[in-house]
């Protein structure tokens, strides 16, 4: 039912890792140019405003250190997300050990989220922007990788570390709550 | 507002707004959204979120690039590079059988140059050095001894036989002789004898083979230790010829 698009995004990936593995160290690059971006802008979803660049390096580094355990049964880009989120976790994790008060709970409104405002240009993106910021951490984090990363319910589960069916309840009910405040 | 008869659908618009789907589904749902006003609902919002993706900074893929591990292909490679450059040091010197613990061993057996002790050759040298010293000391002391042991007191010494006794090789700061300047004679005085013999010493080939012998067995038999510090009362005074070295 998906496109040849996504397919082809995975023989691509795939074709690029078994060359980076023989030794190219442009299919390096490659990867890095087509994923880098959607990790910057997942970090941002996911409520990272300092030092992006950082974590979108340590992710890449993370992942081709283990790209042996990298199977084919989900994208590259997915993969590249589970990651990311970890080490955002992470760094909440040692955050809050140090004494930071950082929202660690899916299940509470994240105010991270807020940096998106600044982001956003126009009004009906603010409205949109202060929308998502209502929503549950969790419902958020589906509704955007739904949306705007283009993931499967399968690869939203995998990166969330949920299942298909809690994934698509997030969605509809992360739908339902946006278009409420936009019709307000 | 109606509920949507077609989840399946309902679930796939998010594709449907990226344009990631066959032809074949995308034809079903643009039907399906002209019936269904919530589904035409959620795709307007779809859109509208997809427009307000936030502006993000790209990275810098050069230095995410720089930061990576080196393939497997690369660490092979810098690994057979490794071992490659030892087999052939170990090659040219012992035998042909790829063995790294072999090569570890010799690597241990021959430290590189900067593992090994400097002050090593220096000691060795060192001692020879002082070996040679000593050994004319003894020489010198010895035959002094000897002299004094055959003739008590010698008031008048040829310097140029006690260079040839020093073996002419300049040990002119040894402790027992003094060599100032303008001297003339050495005078050699010992207290246990009434007069002063003149003794000179002329060439070794004036002795018999007997003195000889019997002033070598004299130097074996003599306490080194003794020749480090001057005789009591035996003030050496040597001739011309000598100097500071």
């Amino acid at each position: 039912m998906i496109d040849a698009t996504q397919q082809e995004d995975a023989q691509t990936d795939g074709l690029l890792i078994d060359q980076w593995k023989a030794g190219d160290q442009r299919a390096a690059t490659a990867i890095v140019e087509r994923h880098a971006e959607a990790l910057a802008r997942f970090a941002g979803r996911l409520g990272v405003t300092d030092d992006v660049d950082e974590l979108v390096q340590d992710t890449f580094i993370r992942a081709f250190s283990a790209i042996e355990s990298f199977r084919a049964d989900s994208s590259l880009r997915t993969w590249l997300f589970t990651i990311e989120r970890r080490l955002v976790i992470d760094r909440r994790r040692a955050q809050a050990r140090r004494g930071h008060d950082i929202e660690l709970d899916d299940m509470h409104a994240a105010s991270g989220f807020d940096a998106l405002d600044t982001m956003v240009a126009d009004e009906a993106g603010q409205r949109v922007a202060a929308a998502m910021a209502r929503l549950t951490r969790m419902q958020r984090d589906v509704f955007t990788l739904r949306v705007q990363e283009g993931r499967s319910y399968k690869e939203i589960a995998e990166i969330l570390g949920s299942t298909e069916g809690a994934a698509r309840v997030h969605y509809h009910n992360a739908m339902r709550a946006v278009k409420e405040f936009l019709h307000d | 507002m109606t509920e949507c008869r077609s989840p399946e659908f309902q679930d796939l618009l998010p594709d449907y707004a990226a344009q990631a789907l066959d032809e074949v589904t995308m034809t079903r749902i643009a039907a399906h959204l002209t019936d269904c006003v919530e589904c035409a609902d959620d795709l307007a919002v779809l859109h509208l979120v997809r427009q307000t993706r936030p502006r993000v900074v790209v990275p810098d893929i050069a230095r995410i690039v720089a930061a990576l591990p080196p393939s497997p292909a690369v660490q092979r490679t810098n690994a057979n590079v490794t071992v490659g450059h030892l087999r052939l040091v170990r090659d040219s010197e012992e035998s042909a059988e790829p063995n790294t613990a072999k090569l570890a061993a010799s690597a241990r057996a021959t430290p590189p140059p900067s593992m090994r002790s400097p002050s090593k050759k220096g000691a060795v040298f060192g001692l020879s050095i002082w070996r040679v010293a000593a050994t004319l000391g003894v020489i010198i002391a010895g035959g002094a001894s000897v002299l004094v042991a055959r003739n008590g007191l010698t008031d008048a010494v040829d310097p140029a036989a006690v260079v040839a006794v020093q073996g002419g090789d300049g040990v002119a700061s040894t402790p027992a002789i003094v060599m100032p300047e303008r001297a003339e004679t050495v005078a050699v005085a010992t207290p246990n004898r009434a007069e002063p013999v003149s003794v000179s010493y002329g060439d070794l080939g004036d002795y018999s083979e007997d003195e000889l012998q019997n002033m070598l067995d004299r130097l074996e038999r003599w306490d080194g230790a003794t020749s480090t510090e001057p005789l009591p009362g035996v003030p050496i005074l040597l001739a011309s010829g000598g100097g500071t070295p």
